[in-house]
């Protein structure tokens, strides 16, 4: 009887660590068999810090949640992995995200002039990776 | 009170002179969506009936868009949709920024974002269904995937 309770104290805290590191990889996803979407950790701590609170599957945000989820990026078809690339590389090149109402609420939020480059760069790098153009 | 009204009516006037620069309307774009590409007949009609007005040159203003301060709203929401997408510049789109817009296309339509409330309520028949709004997207969906076959 106490080894099954001490087993199962075992595996609950496995389980515990198991679930841990699951959240830590949302953004760095390492999806097995999705080669095309890599995130070095630069570009992922941009993410994490300015987008990934709107931007994800659980996000509140309903219309940050709709056009973008940065820990389902790697699941995507091709053609829909492109089309969020290329709308990310545009969206902060314009200057339109993160929204500027955001901002004004948590200045930390905007990009910085190297940021938006980093971003940018790694998304149209990732696209003529993948579309080859 | 008649002094008011006097002033708004004076109002209304003066504004009519301050040009609302209308985008302009090209009705032949040999670069265009349809004119390119083969696209389903039931897509065509909705795309045509729903989206066209703003996502093309081909705008059709109703006589009220005329009329300031309507002119205004107008010309801006023409110039910001065709500045958005641009259906009659479609041929001349890398297959990039097609599937970016494409991608575009399938939220915005099936999360109910576009076709704007205003314009629907001001056009009969623009409005979509749902099941209008699932047959685009899985339209412009197919028609990305399309794009990429490898």
């Amino acid at each position: 009887m106490k080894k099954i309770i001490l087993l199962s104290a075992m595996l609950f805290t496995a389980a515990i660590f198991i679930s841990i590191s699951a959240t830590e990889d949302i953004v760095n996803n390492t999806i097995p068999g999705n080669e095309k979407y890599v995130v070095p950790e630069k570009v992922q701590a941009i993410i994490e810090n300015k987008c990934f609170d709107c931007h994800n599957s659980n996000s509140k945000n309903m219309k940050g949640k709709m056009k973008l989820k940065f820990d389902k990026m790697a699941e995507l078809k091709t053609h829909k992995l492109i089309g969020k690339l290329d709308n990310i590389s545009e969206a902060v090149t314009e200057g339109d995200m993160p929204p500027k109402k955001a901002i004004k609420k948590y200045p930390d939020l905007k990009l910085t002039a190297e940021e938006i480059k980093t971003l940018s760069a790694w998304s149209n790098g990732l696209i003529s990776k993948i579309a080859g153009e | 009170m008649n002094k008011l009204l006097v002033a708004l009516f004076a109002v209304f006037v003066i504004i009519q002179f301050i040009p609302a620069n209308l985008p302009v309307i090209v009705k032949k774009n040999r670069d265009d969506l349809m004119a390119t590409v083969h696209v389903p007949d039931n897509i065509a009609q909705m795309l045509k009936t729903s989206c066209y007005d703003c996502h093309s040159n081909e705008t059709s203003y109703p006589w009220y868009s005329y009329v300031a301060p309507v002119s205004f709203l107008v010309s801006h929401d023409t110039r910001e949709g065709r500045r958005k997408l641009n259906f009659s510049i479609w041929n001349n789109l890398s297959k990039v920024k097609k599937a970016k817009y494409l991608d575009n296309i399938t939220e915005e339509v099936s999360e109910g974002e576009m076709p704007m409330v205003i314009y629907t309520y001001l056009h009969s028949g623009s409005k979509l269904s749902e099941k209008d709004r699932e047959e685009i997207a899985a339209w412009a969906d197919n028609y990305a995937e399309s794009l990429f076959d490898d």
